[in-house]
């Protein structure tokens, strides 16, 4: 098959980009370094899976040596780098938490004098979001205010169970928002490919039941049926440029072979860390070097800080039990109604409790385990007894933060790694320190007996967002609002790189819609040229 | 003091609640695995013990006296004992892997 479209990364972008071209007609080549896993792999399906999330399957970057992995220097960050680079990328360690980016999002600069304005708006995205909470089985409530155009949801909410009734009823007591989460897991298997969530709980080590959408078991199994080719265990190392017209990839497979290969439309959907990384390799050919604000790419890096409360609870409220990362939701706090010393806002992500290892660990960390014969007790005290809450700020562009190739440190196959410079602002300590003592207060009002709280949270850095940002002004952006890179003809980005604000809450089905969104957009060109 | 002797007084088990005590926490070629695991300088040190007469606390005071940083053995055999089915499943009643426990009521 020759290709009429290579996609390169097989994750939240890629994979529904792949599906959309194909379901449109095109032949589409998917390039994948990482491997493909089967769910009898995955941790959750073995007894050290939770050693197995401290090693092949950490969502840390910089901790990982897997065959698709490149190094990650995130020593000049407070928030390290996570992803996974496998088929299905890192949906396939996600927590499955699935809102939607809100309206006032898109538009900061003319609401609040922030960042800039989408040029994409948030109307013309809207049934790229249905398509895609259609595909996945959205399950969640119809209703909540701060989502009036959201009009169908496809499975039910996940249970709230005994933490989440109490939660609930804590913020209710406050007189604050709450609302069951969107997510997307398969809670009463109306996706009939994958089976019904079994709440077995760590949704983000892998789930082995398929219950929980991935880019693999949604988008990709559909586009194998159709006109997608994948390629994993390819590591794509640039970009093929002839005059300012791309013509190909090169690609180095996993016994270190250089392969060419050659099409007139590449999309890169390598994520934020990993696309800017490939055109910035593609930059010592000279013809790259036509790209217009080439001195943008990997800058403007934005991350989700992320604080976090835990409560504790006399009685057993079950959080080991559920999807971890999916019970309930506020957006009280997404503008703060009182004066604050800080800008725009945070969500309130409702987590379940720690895993057996996990809440051992967390006792030894606060020098409280007792070994020795009460360990026993003290374990049972404490396991399915504690619940927390995540505050994920929105964070602004901001031109110092960056990604940098690393010449000193290359991959397995020769490929420079990533350096990663971020700073936290003082927006984001001032908006973290406001939201932990709210997160706190509501956890005691939910009936906590002991709450903590702290911040950053340095292994948190999944929402990755801005580094090759998107601009109708071709002297301001690198990409055009088509996901199109200003100045190279045939070169688009259609992953989370291109977002310009990243609002605080998950960004998976935003990112997911952005590709369905660009994809479109890529197929409308291709036929007008025509 | 024997490493196997160490990680035995730090998890006695507990046989009300039916779990075993590190040593029997797996087959002991799992358990013997994990030891081996070990740095040696660490061996080296508790083997500059006293074979008995501890409790868990005064032992790791006593190692911590001699400034040697604890941390990542800890970690690991926290790691190790408490992902042993033989521990995690009557201290919690779900089956390990987790895959097995079946649908969880919650």
């Amino acid at each position: 098959m020759t290709p009429d479209i290579i996609v390169v990364g097989s994750g939240m972008s890629g994979a529904p980009a792949a599906w959309l071209l194909s379901e449109r007609g095109y032949n589409v080549l998917l390039i994948e370094s990482g491997a493909d896993i089967s769910p009898a792999e995955l941790p959750t399906a073995s007894i050290d899976w939770e050693r197995k999330r401290d090693s092949e399957f950490n969502p840390v970057a910089a901790k990982r040596k897997n065959l698709g992995d490149y190094p990650v220097d995130d020593d000049q960050s407070p928030i390290a780098v996570c992803n996974f680079n496998a088929v299905g990328g890192s949906s396939i360690l996600y927590s499955a938490h699935f809102p939607r980016f809100l309206k006032p999002d898109f538009t900061l600069k003319s609401d609040e004098d922030l960042a800039v304005n989408w040029p994409i708006e948030y109307d013309e995205l809207l049934p790229f979001f249905e398509m895609n909470e259609s595909i996945v089985g959205l399950a969640g409530k119809v209703g909540d205010t701060f989502y009036p155009e959201l009009k169908q949801v496809f499975n039910s909410p996940v249970q709230l169970g005994k933490a989440g009734k109490s939660l609930a009823g804590g913020y209710d007591q406050l007189g604050w928002h709450w609302w069951p989460s969107y997510a997307a897991i398969n809670t009463d298997q109306t996706m009939k490919r994958r089976l019904k969530c079994h709440g077995l709980g760590p949704c983000n080590t892998g789930c082995p039941m398929g219950a929980k959408a991935t880019a693999k078991n949604t988008y990709l199994s559909l586009g194998l049926e159709k006109r997608v080719i994948l390629m994993s265990e390819m590591a794509v190392s640039k970009l093929l440029i002839n005059d300012s017209q791309v013509v190909g990839v090169e690609v180095v497979d996993r016994d270190k072979q250089v392969h060419n290969i050659l099409c007139d439309k590449v999309v890169l959907a390598a994520g934020a860390i990993g696309t800017p990384r490939i055109l910035l390799n593609s930059l010592n050919d000279d013809n790259a070097r036509k790209i217009i604000r080439k001195d943008l790419i990997g800058k403007n890096l934005m991350m989700h800080p992320l604080g976090y409360a835990e409560g504790y609870f006399v009685d057993k409220i079950d959080t080991e039990k559920g999807p971890q990362g999916a019970m309930l939701y506020s957006m009280e706090f997404y503008r703060p109604s009182e004066p604050v010393d800080f800008k725009l806002g945070f969500m309130m992500h409702a987590l379940r409790g720690a895993s057996p290892v996990d809440t051992v660990k967390s006792l030894y960390g606060r020098r409280k385990l007792k070994f020795g014969a009460d360990i026993y007790q003290q374990f049972s005290e404490n396991y399915g007894h504690t619940m927390g809450i995540a505050i994920i700020c929105e964070d602004l562009p901001d031109i110092a933060n960056k990604v940098e190739l690393d010449h000193e440190n290359l991959d397995h196959l020769g490929i420079p790694g990533v350096k990663v410079t971020y700073e936290l602002s003082n927006n984001s300590k001032r908006m973290m320190s406001y939201g932990l003592k709210k997160a706190r207060q509501v956890l005691v009002s939910a009936g906590a007996k002991k709450t903590s709280g702290f911040g950053p949270i340095r292994n948190t850095g999944w929402h990755l967002f801005g580094t090759m940002c998107m601009g109708s002004n071709p002297k301001e952006s690198v990409v055009d609002p088509n996901g199109a890179v200003h100045g190279l003809n045939g070169a688009y980005v259609f992953d989370a790189s291109v977002f310009v604000t990243s609002s605080c809450v998950n960004p998976a089905n935003t990112i997911q819609a952005v590709s369905l969104y660009l994809s479109d957009k890529l197929d409308e060109y291709i036929r007008n040229a025509h | 003091m024997r490493i196997e002797d160490f990680f035995e007084l730090l998890f006695p088990g507990d046989k009300k609640l039916n779990v075993p005590s590190f040593r029997d926490c797996d087959d002991k070629s799992n358990v013997d695995g994990f030891l081996q695991t070990i740095p040696q300088v660490f061996i080296d040190e508790l083997e500059g013990l006293k074979s008995s007469g501890y409790t868990s606390e005064a032992l790791l005071k006593e190692l911590k006296k001699k400034g040697i940083d604890l941390r990542p053995v800890i970690n690991d055999v926290l790691d190790f004992y408490f992902s042993r089915s033989s521990v995690v499943t009557p201290l919690t009643g779900r089956s390990v892997p987790l895959t097995t426990s079946g649908m969880a009521k919650y």
